[in-house]
């Protein structure tokens, strides 16, 4: 009984390394400086997409020369208000917390602190998690700071509490993602500020590289279907199963995930290509809806975008719960890879051709005496 | 058969095959316990072709103060680096009141204190704020930890700096902080790698203040230094490194007799007058215990200065000759070639 309880008490006391971040990072006046200008970037963010949706205006949708001129849609501003709350935030993410996990072994490198550390009982998973633990921490607070904002866009309707609650899940597994990033380049490089660039190269390709792919594998696709006599029916990128693979690649895209939470509820119109703003693998890819339409206006097909908006992967996953699990793995992969070469020695037996082995100690000089103290001098 | 040994065991100091018969010489059979052992020591670093360790092999017995001496790159800081568990051997193993460095690293590190030569501090944290983060990666927690703060703090003399910050202390006293760091799970075991380094004198000498104190409370300090003469009074034995070799081991008296035959002695003679000067010149070539080619004289000052082989009574043998001859002798002085200067002599040889 005394050992469980034990055991649950070592559970519920907090790393020293943990508490000893958390202090020193909230010293002085840089921490909470940082969230005050993040939060006034991001209410000046929410109030220039609040007025550019047409907020503050009955009748302003569109352009007055236009067909679409129409009264203002409430729920498109809380749509719109929606993505581009959790957009910032992932790009929050990304900024801050490699930044935060970037030094966690290079810093006691650097400052001749690790080999303290490494004789102590601490050992290298326990420091490399309490100094995770600390960042994760200060960064999910960062993303917290902001649901009264994001709550806004329950002003305007269009997005669902749950909604929310993906949103908020993609960005705090994104959060843990980019930090574990951090802290693997940290311990692989040794050095703080090469650590935290690779880290922003890496996390640069997760975010634009997967979308960047999904679109060029569609242009050829598209390409392709210039095969296709004059008027006869082309594939259509929303319900073709060819688009498939392409889509499915945008499970590695945070902003194509967000723009998956509302996918199921985006407005059916039937005239307009904006419908597909919320799919994620149309406007996300970098805007130009005429990648999918090569020919005539989306109109042609608009009936079938009902059917595009079933979810493209396997099991009915939607692609930010796909994106969700796949991001954890990412977590658990890059911390158990920052732990393995954190080692104090750097071994070259990760580098070495298994073909050059080190020549045994025999070969070399060996001294025939060896003096052996046993007599003392007290 | 060292595969086999429990924690707390020690290790047989050769795996040698014996008759069954005879008793097998292990390390049980010495009398005087031993808090450090290392055995068939080898290190090398990842890429390097010659051997930072070379068949280290060595004994501290418990409560000592132990120097290790050594150039720059000699092993010494490998060799504690090894003891610490932060670096791997390569070939042998350290063991540490019984416990294997390769084996059993969480209970070497339990047992000993490391202070690195090339330390550094936490610069955004205070001096009792250190103490308490490295006692609660110790698992020390509460008013334990607190008390314990505050007596390593009084042991080390920095008692009134507890709430200054790391960033205004001077060398001295990081050394000393470093020092209380290391004792904060009350080790049996403290390896000290070149504590003396960059402080200044009185420092130094508070140092070894520290240390006999540590030794009296029943401590094993192993203590390492480029400078022999750091050392020397507060060792009770030291160990010579070269090359990451051990080339000698003992107190400062065994290395000498064993080492360079008979000691030499430097002696410093001032006379009264010029023909005493000649005089003595004259006597000094004839006395038969004078190394050769090894006369100074100074004729402003009327000192001659000459090693003589063998101890102090040689010395006063070589007094009394030279005032045999006549010489009027105003100052006699006398001391022992540094050990060091020994070795460094050996090493260009």
């Amino acid at each position: 009984m005394s050992k469980v309880l034990r055991f649950f008490g070592r559970l519920l006391r907090p790393n020293p390394v943990t508490v000893r971040e958390m202090k020193a990072r909230m010293r002085g006046p840089r921490a909470f400086a940082l969230l005050g200008v993040y939060l006034a970037v991001l209410g000046l963010l929410t109030y220039l997409v609040y007025i550019r949706s047409g907020g503050g205006n009955s009748y302003s949708y569109g352009n007055p020369s236009q067909v679409t001129y129409g009264p203002t849609k409430s729920f498109e501003i809380g749509q719109n208000l929606f993505i581009t709350i959790f957009m910032f935030l992932i790009f929050v993410m990304a900024l801050v917390a490699p930044a935060l996990t970037g030094g966690s072994i290079s810093r006691e490198v650097e400052g001749r602190t690790y080999e303290l550390l490494l004789v102590t009982p601490i050992n290298r998973r326990s420091l490399i998690f309490g100094k995770y633990l600390s960042a994760l921490l200060y960064v999910f607070f960062l993303a917290l700071a902001a649901i009264p904002v994001a709550c806004v866009v329950f002003i305007f309707g269009g997005v669902e509490p749950q909604d929310i609650l993906a949103g908020y899940a993609i960005v705090l597994i994104s959060g843990a993602a980019y930090a574990a990033i951090g802290a693997f380049f940290s311990s692989l490089i040794r050095r703080t500020g090469p650590a935290i660039l690779v880290s922003y190269v890496v996390i640069a390709l997760l975010i634009m590289g997967s979308q960047l792919t999904s679109s060029s594998i569609v242009t050829a696709i598209n390409g392709d279907t210039n095969r296709f006599p004059a008027g006869a029916i082309r594939p259509d990128p929303r319900i073709d199963p060819a688009f498939d693979f392409p889509k499915r690649i945008l499970v590695f895209s945070p902003l194509a995930s967000i723009g998956s939470v509302l996918t199921p509820n985006a407005p059916f119109r039937s005239n307009n290509t904006d419908d597909l703003q919320y799919f994620p693998a149309s406007s996300l890819f970098g805007g130009n809806p005429n990648t999918y339409y090569r020919q005539g206006t989306g109109g042609q097909f608009a009936q079938n975008n009902a059917l595009a908006r079933m979810p493209i992967l396997p099991n009915s996953w939607a692609l930010w719960g796909a994106y969700v699990l796949i991001y954890s793995g990412i977590v658990a992969l890059f911390l158990l890879l920052s732990i393995a070469v954190a080692r104090p020695e750097r071994s070259v037996r990760y580098f070495r051709l298994p073909f050059r082995k080190p020549r045994p100690y025999r070969r070399t000089k060996v001294a025939t005496t060896s003096a052996v103290n046993q007599s003392s001098g007290g | 058969m060292s595969e086999n040994l429990q924690p707390g065991e020690y290790p047989e100091e050769r795996p040698v095959e014996q008759p069954t018969d005879q008793p097998t010489e292990t390390v049980q059979e010495y009398e005087i316990p031993l808090s450090l052992q290392a055995i068939g020591l080898f290190k090398r670093y990842a890429r390097r072709r010659d051997y930072a360790l070379n068949d280290f092999n060595l004994s501290v017995p418990t409560g000592q103060i132990f120097g290790l001496i050594g150039a720059n790159g000699a092993g010494k800081t490998t060799f504690l680096k090894v003891c610490s568990t932060i670096l791997q051997p390569t070939a042998g193993d350290v063991y540490i009141e019984g416990y294997s460095v390769r084996k059993y690293p969480n209970e070497v590190r339990r047992l000993i204190g490391y202070m690195p030569d090339d330390f550094g501090l936490y610069d955004d944290m205070a001096v009792g704020e250190y103490l308490a983060f490295f006692a609660a990666c110790y698992g020390l927690h509460g008013k334990k930890r607190t008390r314990l703060v505050n007596e390593l703090l009084q042991l080390v003399d920095l008692a009134d700096k507890k709430n200054d910050s790391l960033r205004t202390m001077s060398r001295g006293m990081k050394q000393r902080l470093c020092l209380a760091h290391a004792l904060v799970h009350d080790p049996k075991v403290l390896l000290l790698d070149e504590p003396a380094s960059g402080v200044d004198p009185r420092a130094r000498y508070e140092l070894r203040e520290l240390l006999r104190e540590l030794s009296r409370m029943g401590k094993t300090v192993v203590v390492s230094s480029h400078v022999l003469a750091e050392l020397e009074e507060v060792c009770d034995s030291i160990a010579i490194v070269q090359q990451g070799k051990l080339v000698a081991c003992g107190t400062t008296d065994e290395i000498a007799n064993n080492f360079g035959g008979a000691a030499q002695r430097t002696v410093t003679v001032r006379v009264l007058t010029k023909l005493d000067l000649l005089r003595a010149e004259a006597a000094t070539a004839e006395f038969m215990q004078v190394v050769k080619d090894s006369l100074v004289i100074d004729e402003a000052t009327r000192r001659l200065e000459v090693d003589i082989m063998g101890d102090e009574a040689s010395c006063a043998d070589f007094l009394a000759y030279l005032t045999n001859a006549g010489v009027h002798v105003a100052q006699f002085g006398q001391k022992a070639i540094r050990l060091e200067e020994f070795f460094l002599r050996e090493e260009a040889v």
